[in-house]
């Protein structure tokens, strides 16, 4: 009699199992889980309702942490074997890093379509030595210079982007145009620390392609066009013409929402920053300006930081699929793109976004300018630059030298870049 | 014979543990714990400081390598160099200061004795993130209250944070402001084992208060003193979230390395650089010397037997 029970209670419990295992199948919901930091999280956002009712099988599960946090993690559970999510999002800065580690899943037969359709620049950190492709860009940061129109007006210079532009033609102008609006009215004409983290010295050499690396990938921070661009960031530093502090500190944020620095030189998605949180209260005041040049014909263009989504190598097969049809949506869907760069200025790295009519749009905090227009100019001809997967460490090392110099530790340029090189050589094995 | 003896001592130890499990069970849990957590990764990390490994990829053997290369290494020899700079800034100071208030905390003169402990003890349970957000509105070149302040004097303003010296200097009050309350508490715990009888001896001697603290409070406070004097020590080369919050933009490296501590490096070798064998033997290198300053610093200061 027992026996009898327990063999009914036995084939009750499987076809449980079974007709549970089937209502699975017949719903076939997959879950992506996704890591990613604020900004892409909300950037995708606007456009997550018309990716569920495309897909309405697949469910995206985000986790949101800083960036610091994602590449930690990501480390940690690569190194474990398990634990990482099916996609992640990654700055190009840190993407060949987990290239190099093996943590991505080679999706090259997926990408190579979209190959000819993305910023150029921005394929570089995505593939290996082989030419394997492991991340689909996501935005590009494209540089230009952000200018306060009120300051310029003060100062008695025009306000108006084309007459700025025609002023800061070069940089030497640039140079001359700090010196009079600190003579004139006391504003400093942009921020940089004395005590430098790189990034603007590194967008300069982006402008000149002259990075930390060639394309063979031998040291070369030690060349004639770094040594200029050093000597140049120095005077500012030297002559009491930038206000010292480091970005995204208090004293920063202070500087550009009080009318204290003329100008920022940075990428687009420092615009989505700016209106948002950091000077709302200065709508109207602010208009953008291609970059200067080094010398006559150069490029009004360069590059800082920029995302890519990429697949972990512990995706399970049967959600590569789905993981695949996320990242093809969230760096390739035109419509949703659009909706990023419109929200907090995410730039498409996606080309066909760039003729948007977003693009002519005219924006109120700009002073009714089209100023999208000047990014998307910029984005078409960054020159080429790669981060490698030493990039930390490269700019770790820069910053002690470039600190060094700027503080007046090291008088010559060309010495403070030769230790720096020597030092990266030494550290990274490279030539 | 003798392995014999061993045997026979062996199989007792273990028959005890079995006719003692029921406790042995009871404190296990701390026991697998260390080992989990604290004696597994200790031991492998030895292990890989003899090895170059990116974290993921095959370990490569590499014998002695990345100790050698240590002695190379600018940043490592900078860390260790910051490490003594900075705890001659502020231990003693803040050492001497916690006993002082201590003191004064201990004394039944005082009122509000309570409110005075919260609130010198209360930085170290404040958020970091709120006190790097503060120190940096504090220390700004431009926008700074400190430069404010002695702009009134007709100071120029100072980089505080982005000057080497100056850089350090912000490091240790931040320090001292953070870990002073922890200090107080431990050398008042010291101070109220202090017998009452002893003060009130002295003071029917004819002793004054400052004679009573030399002769009296400061000898009795010598092991606590010695504990706090070590634990920072320990945490003066470790020190990561200070400098970390406070340059961030550097990941804690400060202006020319001014304020990379051992720790903070040892994290961008393993965690930025991905060298994890490196930052092992960073590790091992930096246990070694500080297990050398914690015996000259007993051997200076501990009771003389």
């Amino acid at each position: 009699m027992r026996r009898m029970r327990m063999l009914v209670l036995t084939v009750v419990i499987a076809s449980l199992l079974v007709v549970a295992s089937m209502g699975s199948a017949f719903a076939q919901e997959t879950t992506v889980t996704v890591w990613a930091w604020q900004f892409p999280a909300d950037c995708a956002q606007a456009s997550m309702e018309r990716f569920n009712a495309l897909y309405p099988d697949i469910n995206v599960e985000w986790e949101i942490m800083g960036p610091g946090d994602v590449y930690d993690n990501l480390l940690l559970a690569l190194s474990a074997g398990e634990g990482a999510p099916d996609a992640v999002c990654l700055e190009s800065s840190h993407l060949a890093q987990y290239v190099a580690l093996g943590g991505l899943l080679d999706i090259t037969d997926r990408a190579l379509p979209y190959y000819d359709k993305m910023e150029t620049a921005k394929w570089v950190e995505a593939r290996d030595e082989q030419g394997r492709i492991y991340a689909m860009p996501l935005d590009s940061g494209p540089v230009a210079i952000w200018y306060r129109r009120d300051i310029f007006g003060n100062a008695g210079f025009p306000s108006d982007p084309e007459s700025v532009a025609e002023l800061l033609d070069t940089w030497d102008d640039f140079y001359e145009v700090a010196k009079l609006v600190k003579e004139r009215s006391g504003v400093y004409m942009f921020a940089d620390p004395g005590s430098s983290d790189g990034r603007l010295f590194e967008m300069l050499l982006w402008q000149q392609e002259a990075g930390y690396v060639d394309r063979k990938g031998k040291v070369v921070i030690d060349s004639p066009k770094a040594v200029r661009t050093l000597e140049w960031l120095g005077k500012f530093h030297k002559e009491d013409l930038v206000q010292d502090t480091s970005p995204w500190t208090a004293g920063w944020y202070a500087g550009i929402d009080e009318g204290g620095v003329a100008t920022i030189i940075e990428a687009v998605w420092m615009g989505g920053f700016l209106w948002s949180w950091i000077t709302p209260g200065s709508a109207g005041n602010w208009g953008v300006v291609p970059l200067p040049v080094w010398e006559k014909d150069g490029v009004r263009s360069s590059n800082d930081g920029g995302s890519t989504y990429a697949i972990t190598n512990q995706c399970p097969e049967e959600k590569i699929e789905a993981a695949w049809k996320f990242l093809e949506f969230f760096t390739a869907d035109r419509q949703a793109l659009v909706a990023g760069w419109r929200l907090l200025d995410n730039f498409p790295s996606l080309m066909e976004c760039w003729t948007d009519p977003l693009v002519e749009e005219e924006v109120a905090f700009f002073g009714e300018q089209k100023y999208r227009k000047v990014f998307t100019e910029a984005a078409k001809k960054i020159p080429w630059w790669n981060y490698t997967k030493d990039y930390s460490e490269m700019n770790s090392i820069a910053q002690v030298y470039l600190t060094a110099y700027n503080l007046g530790d090291e008088t010559d340029a060309q010495e403070a870049l030769t230790q720096a090189a020597a030092e990266i050589r030494a550290r990274t094995g490279r030539e | 014979m003798a392995k014999q003896g061993q045997e026979i001592k062996k199989e007792s130890l273990f028959k005890k543990i079995r006719k003692n499990k029921i406790p042995y069970l009871f404190i296990s849990p701390f026991f697998i714990l260390f080992a989990i957590f604290l004696l597994y990764p200790t031991a492998y990390s030895f292990y890989l400081s003899f090895f170059k490994w990116n974290g993921t990829g095959p370990k490569l053997y590499v014998g002695l390598l990345n100790y050698i290369n240590l002695f190379a290494n600018r940043p490592f020899k900078q860390s260790l160099m910051n490490g003594v700079i900075i705890f001659l800034e502020y231990v003693p100071s803040m050492t001497l200061l916690a006993l002082i208030l201590a003191s004064l905390l201990n004394s039944k003169y005082l009122k509000l004795q309570g409110v005075f402990r919260t609130f010198i003890f209360l930085p170290y349970v404040t958020a970091t993130v709120a006190v790097a957000f503060s120190f940096q509105l504090l220390l700004d070149k431009k926008y700074g209250l400190a430069n404010l302040f002695l702009g009134f004097f007709g100071t120029e303003p100072i980089g505080w944070l982005n000057t080497p010296n100056l850089a350090r200097i912000c490091l240790s009050s931040l320090v001292t402001w953070r870990w002073l309350g922890y200090n107080m508490v431990i050398l008042l715990a010291g101070l109220q084992n202090i017998p009452l009888e002893l003060y009130e001896a002295a003071k029917i001697d004819g002793a004054t208060p400052t004679q009573s603290f030399f002769r009296i409070t400061l000898p009795l406070m010598k092991p606590m003193l010695l504990f706090c004097i070590l634990l920072s020590t320990v945490g003066t080369f470790s020190l990561f979230e200070e400098p970390y919050i406070l340059f961030l933009p550097s990941r804690g490296a400060g202006p020319m390395d001014a304020t990379l501590t051992p720790v903070v490096y040892l994290y961008q070798t393993g965690f930025r650089y991905l060298h994890f064998g490196s930052a092992s033997s960073i590790a091992y290198a930096l246990f070694i010397i500080l297990f050398l300053a914690s015996l000259f610093e007993i051997k200076i200061l501990g009771e003389k037997k």
